[in-house]
């Protein structure tokens, strides 16, 4: 095992990374964070269930149990947010027959473009943001080990 | 129950108000509000520099900060001479919109911060979680702590 010393060097290193990464995220999602983050947060959630329920009935996957895989058991503190959850079976129930996703789960069709487009704008760094936090968050529990 | 860190903020400040600071113990003004916040860096071996880099961003997951206001409501403690602080109003951050921190990184640790910006502000103090697997890994996920469920103890 490293000492921790050398941990404490490595950690530092991925920190400057991630502080990258996040910048990178900042210029390149912030616009269309900002136009999410300006939206009530309960017609927000709204919004995201309608989102999600898009994307998954696009992809062919059930919008629900992807919904409700979020959370696994074993988790004290998280929740799936009822209303959220309602939005997205309500969406997933009328884009099965056809109908207006939106009008079904009370979502403003302009508040779910947001939250769509900032899921698209987040896509490209999506997976190097996450890496660089999971690294980071790895390095910080193994000093917390030798602390 | 979790021992809690003063944060290097606040180290400087208190030392200064024990030695030097005189009757007046004007270095430290407390704060009327705080705001709760989580981060990826566990508690143990942190600073405040990384406790902030391992907090999400207020991007595209919609994670912000929780405003709490500082007052003998909201902290409850164990009498004259407290060794835990409980914060005994139940709180909790708005649901996500999208994954925190684009992973299935776990959130190991909460914090108090002087001001509602994520990645910035002073750190006041900070605590593991238990459990420290928690994670909020997509849309629609509340995090929670009920009354008295974060509680601060001397070490």
């Amino acid at each position: 095992m490293s000492d921790l010393s050398t941990l404490i060097a490595d950690r530092e290193a991925a920190m400057q990374h991630l502080n990258a990464q996040k910048a990178l995220c900042e210029a390149t999602c912030g616009e269309a964070n900002a136009a999410v983050m300006a939206i009530e947060p309960e017609a927000r959630l709204r919004a995201a269930g309608v989102a999600h329920a898009q994307k998954h009935h696009a992809a062919g996957t059930d919008p629900v149990g992807e919904a409700l895989a979020v959370v696994p058991q074993g988790q004290t503190n998280v929740n799936l947010h009822r209303g959220y959850l309602a939005a997205v079976a309500a969406a997933a129930q009328a884009l099965r027959e056809g109908a207006d996703p939106h009008e079904a789960a009370g979502a403003d069709p302009v508040h779910v473009a947001a939250v769509t487009a900032s899921w698209d704008a987040h896509e490209g760094h999506r997976e190097v943001l996450g890496a660089a936090y999971a690294e980071f968050a790895r390095l910080g529990n193994l000093i917390a080990l030798e602390s | 129950m979790s021992t809690y860190v003063m944060s290097q903020y606040l180290q400087p400040l208190v030392m200064v108000a024990i030695m030097g600071g005189g009757a007046a113990q004007s270095s430290w003004t407390g704060g009327a509000t705080w705001y709760w916040g989580v981060s990826t860096q566990a508690a143990a071996g942190a600073t405040d520099a990384t406790i902030l880099s391992g907090e999400p961003t207020s991007g595209t997951g919609g994670y912000g900060r929780v405003t709490y206001t500082n007052n003998g409501t909201n902290f409850t403690n164990s009498g004259s001479n407290p060794t835990t602080i409980k914060a005994h109003v139940a709180w909790n951050f708005t649901a996500s919109s999208g994954a925190w921190s684009s992973s299935t990184t776990a959130i190991p640790t909460v914090f108090l911060a002087d001001g509602n910006t994520p990645g910035a502000g002073h750190v006041i103090t900070y605590a593991p979680l238990t459990p420290a697997t928690d994670t909020v890994n997509g849309s629609g996920v509340t995090l929670s702590f009920a009354a008295d469920a974060v509680q601060f103890t001397a070490g």
